[in-house]
């Protein structure tokens, strides 16, 4: 049986985290402005990649449909980074699998968001580039050493 | 079907004493032209319209030193003790309707020279109004009642659009006049209703929840704080249009002083170039800005690819492993296979061949070999490439992010050096001190001031956006807060359920109200452009007139540039015509228009091109215009001529009546 047929119809968030995203969307931090669902429920997910926590009130998000090839990668990749086994490559390589916990993995993401932009004051220049500074610490520790 | 004033008639009314003015033309155009020296009645005229309508006289100079309405040659002696009415009455038609709006105020005389009174609570606004023929069929209203139906006619809100001097339709949109304009437009729209609605649901939804908040203190202590953050956004929204009026004001007055600089030769050359600098910075800071969102783009996308890089690339691990074990792709699904050994299947579905004990033995030892299964396989192939990808794309962040941080620096040490050249600049017009030249220092001083004002307002305008963003953030929480706490009083699920109906009801009416407002914009906008391309010579300069979301009017020319601060004076009268004129269409209602100068800072084709433009709209709807002699010119009599009542205006010898001029069954005629 092919289980994407399967897939759900949408990504769900909690309810709350709506008006975050309008205020993003307003202050248009991040280029949220412009930005589509997927790109910050992706966004959101990356953030909270390593802490999941459990959705309040859920309100859906994104349709599954809207997602790419290449956004399905990014889908997959915490929980296929995670296998242990034969099996749970079996389980995981499937979108729908992911995506419980893509969805916890996003809620975690947003409370972050939340608090660095309100220790930033909501002032668009200082939240980024604290951003910034956080990536060069990602790059050095992740990316660096894997440079020719 | 056009909406006529066909009398206006004075009784003791300042210079027209007592008199009727005839204005029912006949002919194909419905433009009378009255031509008169200054002083003589042309804006006094207007007054006693917007007098007898809104008891305002908003062409006097100076309203606290005005004299009153009373003609005054009847302060006199001989009339001492008597009580004079004074009144105007404006005799409307619309359609088979006719409306007599009069204005009464009797004066009592005391004595000669300024002794005199207006008689306390006399003063009256009626509005009689006859359907067909016949005094039984008419109706009177009084005062407010008068006022509703003045309203429905001439909105005091938009008087402006249908009484004024086109000597001030230059400043027309320049002078912080974009509240005006959303006003008109939300007065045309006729959302008022649906505003007050809006209103009334809210105030009912707060008292139910105040209602429900009795039991509970928390809840209470909410509904305050939503409160107070409504009234500080109200006050903060009301401080940002001020903020925006005085910044439109501060930008008309350096635009005035670097056209006056620019016009004075000694530094035309100086005031030139720092023209050419200032859109240089301009053209910066718009570069500055758009690097700025790419970067924040840039940021955000790197966010996501940096957190993901160790998983990205230890799924690309797990798939470069099960490559080099041979089992992506498996040659056999073992998914397959399960399903044989599971069901005893007697027959190979691979070979075809017999299952022995041996061959169960082999699928066996296959099924641990191919421990991935096609779905599984197919899904991590598909998935490789656009991992390498981005995992390629993360290496990039450091070089990327240095092209950024290059470029923000080029672009603000471009910026350094020509703020410094402009500094000069500023200094030496502050020093210019060549002979009879002091006009140029003092152009300069001004000039700064309204800089320095202009950064001031910019500087509370943004403290104003910031109060109210920070206070509709809070606003938002408090809402979700307030809808929390409510949802677990189930014991309240009517008054939940009244809550839900007033809450829909107040953003539809909002929603509805919004989209009139946008449809009306866009439709104003188009009309505007039409008539304003009627107007002006110029045929292949101006491509577009847009209103945007904070009710600036504004000209683009073919290019699509801003160019509302480049037009001539005459070529901003043709806009601020175009735009009356769109309002009036939009508006629904023909009203006539009164305009006091309509040529005034007009002039060459620009001139005529607004003459016959006016004339050919007299075809539709009732124009009266108010001229000097000087502006009712030779090339303007030619287009009037025949086509329009024209008549001219004086003074009687002790300058105290008007004379009376009768052509035509048209004009003036005193009693």
């Amino acid at each position: 049986m092919d289980k994407e047929s399967n897939l759900r119809e949408t990504v769900a968030i909690s309810k709350s985290n709506r008006v975050l995203i309008n205020d993003f969307q307003s202050y248009d931090i991040l280029g949220f402005s412009l930005a589509s669902t997927t790109d910050i429920f992706l966004l959101a997910m990356s953030m909270g990649i390593n802490d999941p926590k459990p959705l309040n009130r859920r309100d859906p998000y994104s349709r599954t449909s809207y997602f790419d090839t290449r956004d399905k990668a990014l889908l997959e990749t915490p929980s296929l980074a995670r296998v242990s086994s034969d099996d749970e490559i079996n389980e995981k390589a499937n979108l729908e699998a992911c995506l419980d916990s893509c969805e916890q993995y996003a809620e975690s993401g947003f409370q972050k968001l939340n608090e660095e932009i309100n220790s930033a004051n909501w002032d668009r220049e200082i939240f980024e580039r604290r951003m910034m500074k956080q990536l060069d610490l990602l790059f050095t520790q992740y990316v660096e050493n894997d440079l020719d | 079907m056009e909406i006529r004033i066909e009398q206006i008639q004075f009784n003791n009314y300042r210079q027209y004493g007592t008199g009727v003015l005839l204005l029912n033309a006949t002919g194909e155009y419905s433009l009378t032209a009255l031509v008169a020296r200054n002083g003589t009645g042309k804006t006094t005229l207007l007054n006693a319209i917007t007098w007898c309508l809104y008891e305002k006289e908003f062409q006097l100079s100076a309203a606290e030193d005005a004299l009153p309405e009373i003609n005054s040659a009847l302060i006199t002696k001989e009339h001492e003790g008597e009580v004079i009415d004074v009144s105007v009455v404006l005799i409307v038609v619309d359609n088979k309707k006719t409306v007599e709006f009069k204005r009464s105020k009797p004066f009592k005389i005391n004595g000669y020279g300024d002794n005199f009174s207006c008689v306390p609570g006399t003063a009256k606004f009626t509005a009689a109004v006859t359907e067909g023929e016949g005094l039984e069929n008419t109706g009177v209203f009084i005062d407010e009642e008068a006022d509703v139906l003045a309203k429905k006619y001439f909105d005091i809100a938009i008087h402006n659009f249908y009484f004024f001097d086109g000597e001030k339709l230059g400043e027309f949109f320049n002078v912080g006049r974009t509240k005006d304009i959303k006003t008109s437009i939300f007065n045309i729209s006729q959302v008022t209703l649906l505003e007050k609605a809006k209103n009334h649901a809210e105030s009912m939804r707060y008292n139910l929840s105040r209602k429900m908040s009795k039991d509970s203190p928390e809840l209470d202590a909410l509904l305050q704080e939503r409160q107070q953050l409504s009234d500080r956004i109200q006050l903060n929204e009301s401080v940002r249009d001020g903020c925006l009026e005085q910044i439109s004001k501060q930008e008309d007055l350096i635009r005035k002083c670097d056209k006056s600089l620019k016009e004075y030769r000694p530094v035309q050359k100086l005031q030139e170039e720092r023209i050419e600098k200032e859109t240089i910075l301009d053209e910066l800071d718009k570069q500055e800005a758009k690097l700025i969102s790419n970067r924040s783009v840039f940021i955000r996308r790197n966010i996501m690819l940096l957190n993901l890089y160790p998983h990205m690339k230890r799924v690309l691990e797990i798939i470069a492993q099960k490559e080099d074990e041979g089992e992506l792709p498996p040659s056999i699904d073992p998914v397959l296979i399960k399903r044989v050994l599971e069901l005893h299947e007697k027959t190979c579905p691979f070979c075809n061949g017999e299952i022995t004990e041996n061959s169960v033995q082999h699928l066996n030892q296959l099924l641990h070999q191919f421990s991935v299964t096609s779905a599984a396989s197919n899904n991590l192939k598909e998935i490789k490439s656009s991992l390498e990808e981005f995992v390629e794309e993360a290496k990039g962040y450091k070089v990327k992010k240095e092209e950024f941080t290059d470029l923000l620096a080029d672009i603000d040490s471009k910026k350094y050096k020509i703020k410094q050249r402009l500094e000069e600049i500023s200094n030496l017009l502050s020093n210019f001190n060549e002979s009879g030249a002091d006009i140029v220092s003092s152009l300069e001083a001004k000039r700064k001031e309204a800089i320095e004002s202009c950064n001031a307002e910019n500087q509370s305008l943004g403290a104003a956006k910031e109060q109210i963003s920070q206070s509709q953030r809070r606003l938002n929480i408090v809402e979700d807060e307030i809808r929390k706490i409510e949802d677990k009083k189930k014991e309240f699920s009517s008054i939940q359920a009244q809550i839900k109906v007033l809450d829909m009801l107040s953003s539809g009416f909002e929603k509805i109200k919004d989209n009139i407002m946008n449809v009306m914009k866009a439709e104003i906008s188009s009309t505007t452009w039409d008539i304003f391309k009627s107007m002006i010579w110029k045929q292949n300069t101006f491509g577009e007139i847009k209103i945007d979301d904070d009710y600036i009017v504004s000209v683009y020319d073919k290019d699509g540039r801003r160019m509302t601060g480049s037009l001539g004076a005459t070529e901003q009268m043709a806009l601020a015509y175009a735009f009356t004129l769109a309002i009036h269409e939009a508006s629904g209602k023909n009203c006539p228009l009164v305009i006091d100068s309509p040529l005034g800072r007009s002039s060459d084709d620009n001139r005529d091109n607004i003459a016959k433009a006016l004339l050919e709209i007299s075809k539709e709807k009732q124009i009266v215009l108010l001229f000097t002699p000087a502006e009712y010119s030779e090339s303007v009599q030619n287009i009037y001529n025949g086509k329009a009542n024209v008549e001219f205006l004086s003074l009687t010898e002790d300058e105290k009546h008007i004379k009376e001029v009768m052509v035509n069954g048209q004009g003036i005629k005193l009693t």
